[in-house]
């Protein structure tokens, strides 16, 4: 039996190269995705052990808070450490963000998108007891020593190709602009970076200046005097420390890093991964279409066997061998190929600025088994069906011309079990997104579950709704394209069940892409509506390159000497902070990390709401509240809620206003007078500024830039140049994930190629038949081509009418996070590649392009057939 | 105008290498007169096959050349020769004639569709009242019985007026009734439209239908006979050992 298996893969070898080819595909997506993060992780792991290693004792604090600047120890409180038994010298440091490191021409060092730079205290230890530490030490030059000197790692000295004794300059957000003098230059460990961060050096009187924390600590290091038992120092030092400091051994330090760097390492494997398993999804339709096809095309041959004696056991048998080795050996390949994808990947991402730290390839157990199972498996179960099918197959058939095709009774009962299982799906899609879960599984699993049914509705009855469609697209076609047009549309109609089967492996993929390109077109309308209608002022103040972090600040000069302009009518300024709010509500307590807004008392003018009720302007120990948010919280006005500050503590507020209008989505403001006693902290996220009568926006920022130019670390933003930055930001995500989606769309397009090459083999005969009676080689090609074209842009429908119905629903649920606006992007939303990408009209089109492209194989081999030998053939 | 409607000159067709080397035509020069139904006859590898696939221009010759009227196919390439046999030449083989996805009345024209040649409506609607086909032009192949569907496929020969029809076997599938009807729809096209048919055959009772026999044995023409009945055929045949 197993040599009747072989001997049908290798009798076939395109199909086997095509259904190995999807296998090999989505494997190697997974496998690259384990194999690249798990050598990230392996690196880091290297270098939190080269971070601690010699440290005993390592001294932090721990915070409420995810997003916040952590919290710090007071140097008196640390002195104490001192006086701990056991403990032989304590070595205190402090860390941060907030500064911004100038090229030599004045510009801001940027290597693109990444993390903010770090701030660090670094001393010379030599000769103390932290000789041999790892960490950060100078390899060139000497350390920083007073006001006046920095050291850089040696990321940032390459990247601005800096030297020791350059004079240098860093912009710090809280002090302004530092003239220094570069000290020396840092190496990490044995002569590396820190997984491609970023570091600025000072001592630690000069650190505590520039981030405007005196007196303040963020921990340190201690080593214990030899014997002593590092259990008991970590318990002795915890008594002396306030609760908020975490003292561990070094060890366990670094495994709790290394540990935190895996976690979050393993949501980025399980975001990549996921693609790899869409593509593997996709990949099991065209395996499942392929075996279907396979079987009906062997009736006369299985039945034979059947005739011969085998056993309908046997006869599945045979087809499910020949499945699974074929699985076997596209996996086998596809750890190969993945192996490749994450060497690729090493190179590839340093090269576009990506740093992250590197080391040999690790390739886990997991990695293969996971590989190979689900290679194996998807294939296994694909085959299925088809193998359940061939072993109903009767020893009559051998004697028969034909397979009778679908019967009318049928179709009644598809569309019957179609359209029960599509109100399932949308019960639980619905319910995911609207309904109240309660103490249930989460919302995701209702919504997972609700577009897994919704799919497999749509994939009962697409049957129904593929000759119509493709009679359409078709008519379309002929319109242009004659003879082989109508040719091609009758064949895509005459298996509605293969059209569809065919077409759903397009459409699962291209109702990704239509999704993706929904939301990005929906959160594009989103903004424009935002910055369009709703905010009142002419230009806005932000801090420049900060990446996303919207609590980044600037100084107050900076609106200081705005509201000196004599082109400035009026301006507000907007101080940021995260805050933990706490709402006693009915049902329980609840607590979220948001973004507390420091209002002045003109905000309202500068984004006016759609509507509010109560008062737009909080006083001392006032609240005002977005609609959407209040809803959630269950709150009222004339409540009391509390705030928590990571550096103050807990606030008590009363709730005096409720505004709405997408202008104020997500915002929670108190004073400005609040936010600033509350954080310690003068200094602003946003400044909205109001032009005089007459000036234009442009006008604006031309006169502010050079008033502003010292603070490189802000930038003066007209409304369009909001809209432009956004629409980049939106475009770089909407690349990525259309990047890594393409791998699906490609697998989805060779299910086309596979169902049309074996179409062409199936209907040797008629072409021959065609070709005698004068169809010439072009045109039987055209023929193909066509049927493959329309069949992708049937399944490509499908796709974009699920997507854009996904991504209404999504857009729906998350109206509360200020989506006000659904947008169907069906043209390009500009000239550029994402812009052109975004559009779903676009996608249609190319799919249709692409089922030509990956038609011409099979067009080539039916154009091929030699007209005598076609007309023998069967 | 030639009387001529095609003719082989001292065609040979080699196929295979060495130990596999067959000769299916042997220096044959045959000629198939304008107007007139002619039979070719012959047992199973006597070449009657090979000689309408070479004469269709469906394959090349290895030695000798073949003309359709006056036009030598050999200096044909492959897409003069797609042309040439949707406008000059008609087929009927023994069975699966039809495209099973176009109905009856597209079937018929497809030649012209292909060539992208007007329907000229007259002819058309005599061709399938002639061929008795005229009721069941909107029916799909599969709707057709066996005689039907053949004389679809006669009409479709029929429709762009070719020079020459090859018909090869096309009864065989067909029950005797719906034969001697098929057959004398055929008769009729070359009586009343002039039309030439080459029928390849080893049916007595079909080749009586003709004007006139070739016989053929080992890849040569080894007879012939005018004006048939299969009591003179199967006499003749008898007398040639088949």
């Amino acid at each position: 039996m197993l040599r009747v298996s072989l001997k049908g893969v290798w009798a076939h070898k395109v199909r086997l190269v095509l259904t190995a080819l999807a296998i090999i595909l989505g494997v190697g997506l997974i496998s690259g995705v384990y194999v690249y993060t798990d050598t990230i992780g392996k690196a880091f792991d290297g270098i939190f052990a080269d971070a601690y290693s010699g440290i005993d004792i390592a001294i932090g604090t721990e915070s409420a808070f995810s997003f916040g600047e952590g919290t710090y120890l007071d140097e008196a409180d640390f002195a104490l450490i001192d006086d701990v038994p056991g403990v032989e010298e304590a070595y205190p440091y402090l860390q941060g963000i907030g500064v911004t490191v100038l090229d030599a021409e004045g510009e801001v060092l940027s290597s693109g998108p990444g993390p903010p730079t770090f701030v660090s205290s670094l001393s010379d230890l030599e000769g103390s007891a932290y000789d041999d530490t790892g960490g950060f030490t100078i390899a060139e030059g000497a350390y920083p020593v007073g006001s006046g000197q920095v050291a850089f790692d040696r990321g940032v000295a390459d990247l601005g190709g800096f030297e020791v004794g350059d004079r240098v300059t860093v912009i710090s957000d809280l002090v302004g602009r530092l003239d220094l003098e570069l000290a020396g230059i840092a190496v990490f460990g044995e002569g590396g970076g820190l997984g491609g961060t970023k570091w600025v050096f000072f001592d630690l009187p000069t650190a505590q200046s520039v981030l405007q924390r005196p007196g303040q600590l963020s921990g340190g290091a201690v080593q214990v005097t030899p014997g002593a038992q590092i259990d008991d120092v970590v318990a002795g030092i915890q008594a002396v420390l306030p609760e908020h400091a975490t003292v561990v051994s070094g060890q366990d330090a670094a495994e709790e890093e290394a540990a935190e760097i895996q976690a979050a390492l393993s949501f980025f494997t399980i975001f990549l991964s996921v693609f790899g398993w869409v593509a593997l999804f996709v990949g099991s339709f065209l395996i499942y279409n392929t075996f279907r096809i396979v079987v009906s095309q062997r009736t006369r041959e299985l039945a034979l066997l059947r005739a011969l004696g085998a056993g309908a056991r046997q006869i599945r048998g045979i087809v499910l061998l020949e499945a699974v080795t074929i699985g076997l050996i596209g996996a086998v390949l596809g750890l190969g190929f993945g192996i490749m994808l994450a060497f690729g990947l090493q190179l590839i991402l340093p090269a576009v600025g990506i740093e992250l730290p590197t080391a040999t390839l690790s390739i886990k157990p997991r990695t293969v088994i996971v590989g190979l199972a689900a290679g194996t498996l998807i294939t296994f179960f694909s085959a299925l069906i088809p193998a359940r099918r061939a072993s109903k197959v009767s020893v009559m058939a051998a004697l028969r011309e034909d397979a009778a095709g679908p019967t009318r009774g049928g179709f009644l009962r598809r569309a019957l079990v179609g359209a029960v299982i599509l109100v399932l799906g949308l019960g639980g899609l619905f319910f995911g997104l609207f309904g109240d879960t309660g103490s249930g599984p989460s919302p995701i699993v209702y919504v997972g579950v609700g577009v897994g049914v919704i799919f497999l509705a749509v994939f009962v009855l697409s049957p129904l709704a593929a000759g119509p469609v493709t009679n359409l697209l078709g008519t379309v076609l002929e319109r242009f394209t004659g003879t082989s047009g109508r040719l091609a549309r009758r064949n895509a109609m005459r298996s509605p069940r293969r059209t569809a089967a065919t077409a759903a492996a397009v459409t699962i993929s291209i109702t990704l892409v239509a999704l993706a390109s929904t939301l990005t077109g929906s959160i594009r309308g989103t903004l424009d509506e935002v910055l369009a209608n709703n905010v009142d002022a002419e230009v806005v103040v932000l801090p420049a390159g900060q990446f996303g972090d919207p609590s980044a600040a600037f100084a107050p000069e900076v609106a200081e000497r705005m509201e000196g302009m004599d082109l400035v009518a009026d301006l507000t300024r907007i101080g940021i902070s995260w805050g933990l709010l706490t709402v006693e509500t009915p049902t329980g307590t609840l607590t979220d990390e948001i973004l507390i807004t420091g209002a002045e008392p003109n905000l309202a003018g500068f984004i006016p709401p759609d509507g509010f009720r109560g008062s737009l302007d909080p006083g001392p120990g006032e609240v005002v509240i977005e609609a959407a948010i209040a809803d959630d919280y269950e709150i009222a006005l004339g409540d009391s809620l509390v705030i928590e500050f990571e550096q103050s503590g807990e606030r008590p507020f009363t709730l005096v206003g409720i505004a709405e209008g997408p202008a104020w989505a997500g915002i929670v403001a108190v004073p400005a007078t609040d936010l600033i006693s509350a954080t310690g902290r003068d200094q602003h996220s946003q400044v909205y500024v109001q032009a005089v009568e007459g000036v234009t926006p442009d006008e604006l920022k031309a006169a502010a830039e050079p008033i502003l130019a010292d603070f490189p670390n802000v930038a003066v933003q007209t409304f369009e140049d909001a809209q432009s930055e956004a629409e980049a930001q939106l475009n770089g995500l909407l690349n990525f994930i259309l990047a890594l989606l393409a791998l699906a769309v490609v697998i989805g397009m060779l299910g086309v190629t596979n169902t049309m090459a074996l179409a062409v083999f199936e209907r040797t005969r008629e072409i021959g038949l065609l070709r005698a009676v004068g169809l010439d080689r072009r045109t039987t090609r055209r023929m193909v081509r066509a049927e493959a074209s329309i069949v992708s842009v049937f399944g490509a429908l499908m796709g974009i009418g699920l997507g854009i119905f996904f991504g209404w629903a999504l857009i729906k649920a998350l109206e509360d996070l200020g989506f006000a606006v659904f947008v169907i992007p069906w043209l390009p939303s500009s000239a550029s590649v994402a812009g052109v990408l975004g559009s779903l009209l676009f996608w249609l089109l190319a799919t249709g392009i692409l089922g030509i492209l990956f038609a011409v194989y099979p067009a080539w081999r039916a154009a091929r057939l030699k007209v005598i030998e076609a007309i023998a053939h069967l | 105008m030639n009387s001529t409607a095609a003719r082989a000159e001292g065609v040979t067709k080699v196929y295979g290498w060495g130990d596999t080397r067959v000769t299916a035509l042997d220096d044959m020069s045959v000629a198939f007169a304008r107007g007139e139904f002619t039979a070719v006859m012959g047992p199973s590898g006597s070449g009657k096959s090979t000689l309408m696939h070479c004469m269709a221009g469906l394959d090349s010759v290895t030695e000798g050349s073949v003309f359709i009227g006056d036009q030598d196919l050999s200096t044909l390439s492959d897409r003069q020769l797609t042309k040439l046999r949707r406008e000059r030449i008609g087929f009927i083989f023994q069975a699966y004639n039809l495209v099973p996805t176009l109905s009856a009345s597209e079937n018929i024209t497809l030649p012209l569709d292909l060539a992208g040649t007007k329907v000229d409506q007259s002819w058309f609607d005599s061709v399938v009242e002639t061929l008795g086909v005229a009721d069941r032009l909107k029916h799909r192949p599969t709707e057709l019985s066996g005689g039907q569907q053949q004389r679809v496929a006669a009409a479709r020969a029929m429709v762009s007026r070719p020079d020459l029809i090859f018909a090869d076997e096309p009864s065989g599938n067909l029950d005797s009734k719906a034969s001697a009807d098929l057959l004398a729809f055929l008769r009729s096209a070359v009586k009343d439209h002039a039309q030439t048919i080459v029928m390849v055959t080893h049916d007595a009772n079909a080749a009586g239908y003709s004007d006139r026999i070739v016989f053929l044995a080992d890849g040569r023409v080894v007879d012939s006979m005018e004006g048939p009945t299969p009591e003179r055929v199967l006499d003749r045949l008898k007398s040639l050992e088949y």
